[in-house]
């Protein structure tokens, strides 16, 4: 918003909806590649004034711009464009591989600063580059934000595959002295070429959202698998409307839970030099597929008992994750210094260390509320 | 009409306002500024114990200020500063004590002027140069108090509903976003830094002081203790809800980090879809500024008008304008400097006025047994 002083028509204004940012090689040195995705709603697939733009034939074009530093690229984004930049519309920025890995600080500093783009933003990290993520087309929605949100959104309170972390709650851990960050993971999908109609341009089929990016104070040092981020959800959120899906061996193949309530507890404590955490999860669920069989009062003891166990066995491959990478983002010692604050204070000088070398304790029980079944197995002649 | 009034020489109109227009007056003056601008010293200082800092030792400050206010009040009805100082301590000093309070005075208006550019400029118009949004305040501001204080106690009557509202409306659904645990651990670097936290809070709740220069145009002054009570624990849930609101949703390390984050919580919450709210609340975050900055240059002009006796305060208004309107111009930092001087120099220098000089002016009034006693003579 400019105000009347320089007032600007919505025409004239550049409305990213969003950002990219990659620290790439180009010729001898190193800079910013910034793409910025606008939403144009005037011009449907209209090339520009032969400016540098992409059309995507979706309402949506791609600009970018270079620059030593993250401020001139930003710069360079509009400059050919005459448009007046709008921050306040930006659904997500994304953060090139490579970007997270070196050049953290300057990217929060350009967002903390710049006021106009607000809190609630998505952060993610590409898998690769970011401007690579923001050429791809949506699949089924009009624009790739629309798309992005939507996905967010969905995955996070749904399946529990992935997390949207938003800017505030990402600069809210880089910030804090006792735990690191984590930022959606986001990919862009190989090229499928178009089978039915060969001779059009080969379909590009969009983003997927795949786990996360686990952060070791300002550098980006690794990704969780979707197993390793439903660990990571099931330690770190209260579930109350959830629809995890977790394949649970038995006897006669695998059986489908869903996971709709789920709450962790954990307890921290010291012993001599150890730091020890317990994680205790309390969770409910839903047997969504079980072959058409029923379920005896005893089989659904032994149900829970396997489903306790495979869940603890997701949490512990997210727990070893965590202590390989180095990096606390379970928030364990979080939870000590704001629980045990007396035993935070021996801790912190070296809590990393401290939480690599911790002794961890898992342990889950599940509830299922109820078998889905609903009619008989269908009795297929063979 | 008030004899009395007349003997002082303001030439203004003998107003009187009530004893709830007083605390409203109050409320919004301390508020208007204080929630956007406190939060993030506070937290920066307490971190996750910043909203303890307002609780109590801002509330102490404000009634003690408000109980020597009313005291110098009772031994000089009908009298304010500029007059008894030169009772109490005779000519020269007591016109000293009058400049000192004058210029205090000033730079109290400079600072709320330029804490509501420096906002807007940021929040919003980051287009329009200051010295417009500047002007713009200024003028509101010169045309409120020339109306007198009967007009900004009813503007402020006016306002107040709508301030609460909005306010409300910030916590209310600020609510799905808490998480009770950032609050934790309490107390962790022990008593000391919520004390030098506090001092912050503290110099805002103190502006209760301006009181001295339209004490008896409040018609029931037996009501300003109480009902200024109300208004500083009003003030000081307000305070202190603001900043625990900002810390169970951002946390203390990004709370201190936000220049205001109080707006940045407005950007934040939503309420099933219903986003962006913020420019409506920041519409009636400013009429509460327009308050503050008339009532601040209301008193400036009766504190200046009473200082050369006969000269009327209508005379006064429009030197006094360009004075201010000029030491604003002068006045000349960015937000980071603003936010350095209203964290570091600005309580130092305002509780000595706010406290300390009417404390020793009080305590020498008793010893040298100046003006009315207690019991009525």
């Amino acid at each position: 918003m400019a105000g009347c002083w320089n007032s600007t028509e919505v025409e004239d204004l550049a409305l990213f909806s969003i950002l990219g940012f990659d620290w790439v090689h180009s010729g001898d040195k190193d800079e910013w590649l910034v793409s910025a995705l606008l939403i144009d709603p005037g011009s449907s697939g209209k090339a520009d004034g032969g400016m540098s733009s992409t059309s995507k034939e979706t309402g949506e074009k791609l600009l970018q711009g270079k620059g030593e530093s993250i401020e001139k690229a930003v710069e360079n984004l509009t400059q050919n464009t005459g448009r007046v930049p709008f921050w306040g519309g930006i659904v997500a920025t994304i953060l090139g591989e490579r970007a997270a890995q070196e050049k953290l600080e300057d990217f929060m500093n350009l967002k903390m600063r710049r006021e106009g783009a607000r809190p609630r933003t998505f952060v993610m990290v590409a898998h690769g580059r970011a401007s690579d993520v923001l050429k791809k087309k949506p699949a089924i929605n009009q624009s790739l934000a629309q798309e992005l949100n939507k996905m967010a959104e969905l995955r996070m309170h749904n399946l529990g595959i992935s997390c949207a972390i938003t800017s505030a709650d990402f600069a809210a851990i880089l910030l804090s002295p006792d735990r690191d960050a984590v930022a959606t993971g986001i990919e862009s999908l190989s090229e499928v070429t178009n089978t039915a109609n060969p001779s059009s341009e080969s379909q590009k089929s969009g983003i997927t959202l795949a786990g996360m990016g686990v952060f070791v104070g300002d550098r980006l040092s690794g990704w969780l698998s979707e197993e390793e981020t439903m660990g990571y959800v099931l330690v770190t959120k209260k579930i109350k409307r959830g629809e995890m899906i977790i394949q649970i061996p038995t006897s006669s193949g695998n059986a489908t839970l869903k996971l709709t309530q789920s709450r962790p507890v954990i307890h921290a404590s010291v012993t001599g030099e150890r730091v020890n955490y317990a994680i205790s999860i309390k969770a409910q669920g839903v047997v969504e597929e079980l072959g058409g069989r029923e379920l005896t009062d005893a089989e659904i003891l032994k149900f829970e008992e396997s489903a306790g166990k495979r869940v603890a066995d997701i949490v512990q491959k997210t727990v070893t994750k965590a202590q390989d990478e180095r990096s606390d983002f379970l928030g364990l010692s979080e939870n000590m210094h704001r629980w045990k604050p007396s035993l935070w204070k021996t801790v912190s000088p070296n809590w990393r260390t401290k939480f690599q070398e911790a002794s961890i304790s898992i342990e889950a029980q599940v509830m299922i509320s109820h078998t889905g079944r609903i009619g008989k197995k269908l009795e297929i002649k063979k | 009409m008030i004899k009395s009034e007349l003997e002082g020489g303001i030439g203004i109109k003998a107003e009187k306002i009530s004893g709830t227009q007083m605390a409203i007056l109050l409320f919004l003056m301390v508020t208007a500024t204080g929630v956007l601008f406190v939060p993030s010293i506070t937290t920066q200082r307490a971190k996750q114990d910043a909203w303890l800092a307002s609780l109590i030792l801002p509330f102490i400050t404000g009634l003690i200020v408000l109980w020597v206010v009313g005291q110098l009040g009772k031994r000089f009805p009908s009298q304010t500063l500029p007059q008894y100082a030169e009772v109490i301590l005779g000519k020269g000093p007591g016109k000293l004590l009058s400049v000192g309070y004058i210029l205090f005075l000033l730079f109290f208006n400079v600072l709320v002027i330029r804490e509501f550019g420096e906002f807007v400029n940021i929040a919003y118009l980051s287009k329009t140069p200051a010295w417009a949004l500047h002007t713009v305040l200024m003028l509101l501001a010169w045309f409120a108090a020339a109306k007198g204080l009967e007009v900004i106690a009813r503007l402020a009557q006016f306002v107040l509903p709508l301030f609460i509202t909005s306010f409300s409306f910030i916590l209310l659904f600020s609510i799905p976003e808490v998480e009770p645990a950032r609050l934790l651990p309490i107390l962790e670097g022990g008593i000391r830094p919520l004390l030098y936290a506090s001092i912050v809070p503290a110099s805002w709740f103190g502006e209760v002081v301006v009181l001295l220069f339209f004490l008896p145009q409040i018609n029931q002054p037996h009501e300003v203790l109480p009902l200024g009570g109300w208004a500083l624990l009003a003030m000081a849930l307000f305070f202190t809800l603001d900043t625990l609101a900002t810390i169970s949703v951002f946390g203390p390390d990004l709370s201190g980090a936000f220049t205001f984050p109080f707006w940045s919580l407005s950007r934040y919450i939503q309420l099933r879809g219903i986003e962006r709210i913020d420019a409506f609340i920041v519409l009636i975050w400013v009429s509460g500024v327009v308050i503050k900055s008339a009532l601040g240059f209301y008193v400036l002009n009766v504190a200046v008008a009473q200082l050369f006796k006969n000269v009327s305060y209508r005379k006064i208004l429009f030197p006094a304008a360009v004075v201010q309107g000029a030491a604003v111009f002068w006045f000349n930092v960015d937000t980071f400097q603003l936010m350095e001087i209203l964290a570091m120099v600005w309580p130092l220098v305002s509780l000595m006025f706010e406290l300390v000089l009417p404390l020793g002016l009080l305590g020498w009034t008793i010893v040298t047994r100046k003006g009315r006693r207690k019991s009525g003579s």
